[in-house]
């Protein structure tokens, strides 16, 4: 069990992290993240903190679906993946530039979002999120049979990297400051929509469909917005990905990506924004930290699972919050869940 | 005339919850249906709330002077054309804060596109200091103020239920539906509940009421409907209502209502 001071200790920080200013706070963790690169001994470390900025991105949008309106949606890589490939087949076939194409795989992503969200939406609660696992499978599937299109399993190679003013992006340290953009757009998106009549009525949602609705909520309408929002970020930074890595296949947008991303969030803690940021960290910097013990890899991580389960069932973050607020909104009041 | 719910009918298989049920409330009143539990009484908020769709009848409402059926009109619609609503079990948003709770109330009124909010635009900030400053005056009103960063379900229960009336206030509606506001309070918050109705109302705001809380009803009320197994069976003034033979019989029962 962890030292009780300790604990303690790490809480009290927290809580004065939570309570700092929101500007200062982002302020900072940008100068860290902008230091960064320089300091690393080498591009490998760059590389990895560009994955897990690809993380951030996918745990944030996955965030504004499930933290935010409440829905588990299982097969949120799919709009990573649609992403990835829009870019990858654009950018080989017709030779679109890297910033053609992005404002483009938004909109099929979004348009991706669309279908499936006014499809899945007629279900509720487990059924949706069976649904959802469904359309992230059909992608990879699809990606692996339309050979004409994705080159099926063996995958899309030599995708030209992007450009801007006449600068090629070429190696970890200079794709960085791309990744670290993106991360930077989706935390002020997250943001900007948690404070505003969308993340609220989304929140509304979340809490309670009938009130919600009877405060003028479209439930059906909110939901996809919820979903378009989610995979336009999803898409974006697929689109990043495969414009890094240059090389697509279907194996990487596997359901067990999908878990992984929705791990994140909710060990980060959902509905929060640090918590998927943190989430995203913990989640690829671990396995990389315990590389050289790599033959127990994956038995640490499944401890640390359970452990977080355990200590932090509410994530990180819901774990930091004070004591007294956290109680109080578990307490189930058991006239609230009785139907009318 | 603001609403005219006129022979709603609103039947679940076999049962009918409601059946062939008429009433009228003027504007600036405040008008109490009352009746046993099972009566019907919230289906019938339900009917007009959009919740469900009555299988029969009209329910009439009057805004801008226009006279329109909202049968069939969707439950998030109702909220737009002005009518505002509590729970019987309180259903407040458990893991917001009282002031999003509010605010939440206000979405009708709230009109900002998605592209203003991406880009901070002047008329969402606008709107939203706007809505902030309202649902703070609402607070006050109903005595929350000072909580307003609290979890919403940390407030203990009456203030919960003043924390649902500021929260269906805040959409400004013209009609307030309010379903058991007294339920679990005690004497001395169920006087502080009345107070404020009566300010509610002297807002400009007409005020349905399910009660089962007699000596609110009776103290608040112009008019009280009695609803018993989904029919109406009788309307009047507090009054006429207390003295009514079918009403009496309806609570203590026939044979008691004999003996008596």
């Amino acid at each position: 069990m962890m030292d009780i001071r300790f604990r303690r200790r790490v809480k009290a920080a927290a809580r004065r992290w939570n309570n700092m200013d929101m500007r200062l706070k982002w302020g900072i963790l940008l100068v860290i993240a902008c230091v960064y690169p320089f300091l690393a001994s080498s591009q490998y470390y760059v590389h990895i903190m560009n994955l897990a900025f690809i993380y951030i991105v996918l745990s944030l949008g996955l965030n504004i679906v499930c933290g935010l309106a409440g829905l588990l949606d299982l097969g949120f890589i799919a709009f990573y993946a649609v992403g990835a490939y829009t870019y990858a087949i654009l950018s080989i076939k017709l030779g679109l530039s890297f910033w053609e194409i992005l404002p483009i795989a938004c909109v099929t992503t979004a348009l991706f979002g669309l279908l499936v969200g006014s499809a899945a939406f007629r279900l509720r609660g487990d059924y949706f999120a069976i649904v959802t696992m469904g359309y992230g499978e059909i992608i990879r599937i699809l990606a692996n049979n339309l050979t004409f299109l994705t080159n099926g399993p063996i995958g899309i190679i030599g995708i030209p990297r992007p450009n801007a003013f006449g600068f090629k992006f070429e190696d970890p340290s200079q794709y960085y400051f791309l990744a670290l953009a993106f991360v930077a757009l989706a935390i002020f998106l997250t943001y900007r929509f948690q404070a505003s009549r969308i993340g609220r009525a989304l929140e509304a949602i979340r809490e309670d469909e009938i009130a919600a609705v009877s405060m003028g909520v479209n439930l059906k309408n909110f939901k996809l917005i919820s979903f378009i929002i989610g995979a336009m970020l999803g898409g974006s930074i697929g689109v990043f990905f495969a414009s890094y890595a240059t090389f697509v296949s279907p194996e990487s947008f596997s359901f067990m990506e999908s878990v992984m991303v929705l791990a994140m969030v909710v060990i980060g803690g959902m509905g929060t924004i640090e918590g998927p940021v943190i989430g995203a960290l913990i989640l690829v910097l671990l396995p990389e930290a315990l590389r050289s013990v790599s033959d127990y890899r994956m038995l640490i991580f499944g401890a640390l699972m359970v452990f977080m389960m355990i200590v932090m069932p509410k994530g990180f973050m819901g774990w930091i919050k004070p004591r007294r607020i956290l109680r109080t909104a578990e307490e189930e009041n058991p006239l609230v869940n009785r139907d009318f | 005339m603001l609403i005219e719910i006129s022979n709603v009918t609103k039947q679940f298989g076999g049962l009918i919850a409601v059946n062939d049920v008429s009433m009228d409330v003027h504007e600036g009143e405040i008008v109490s249906v009352i009746g046993p539990n099972g009566a019907g009484k919230t289906t019938l908020f339900n009917c007009v709330t959009g919740v469900y769709t009555p299988e029969k009848g009209k329910i009439l409402y009057k805004k801008d002077g226009v006279v329109r059926d909202i049968v069939g009109v969707p439950a998030y619609k109702i909220a737009y054309l002005g009518i505002s609503r509590t729970f019987q079990n309180i259903r407040l948003f458990k893991n917001m804060t009282v002031l999003e709770n509010v605010l939440v109330g206000r979405h009708p009124k709230l009109r900002a596109k998605i592209w203003e909010i991406l880009l901070t635009l002047p008329a969402f900030v606008a709107e939203e200091k706007k809505g902030v400053r309202l649902a703070r005056n609402l607070l006050e009103f109903v005595g929350l103020l000072d909580r307003e960063a609290e979890i919403s379900t940390s407030l203990p229960y009456g203030l919960q239920r003043k924390l649902e009336i500021a929260r269906a206030l805040a959409s400004e509606p013209k009609i307030l539906l309010l379903d058991e506001p007294a339920a679990g309070m005690n004497p001395s918050e169920t006087e502080e509940l009345i107070s404020l109705i009566k300010k509610i109302r002297e807002m400009g705001v007409t005020i349905i009421l399910i009660e089962h809380d007699m000596s609110l009803v009776m103290k608040l009320s112009e008019r009280i409907f009695v609803l018993d197994f989904g029919q109406k069976i009788a309307e009047g003034s507090p009054m006429e209502i207390r003295n009514n033979p079918k009403v009496i019989e309806a609570y203590l029962g026939k044979e008691e209502a004999e003996i008596a």
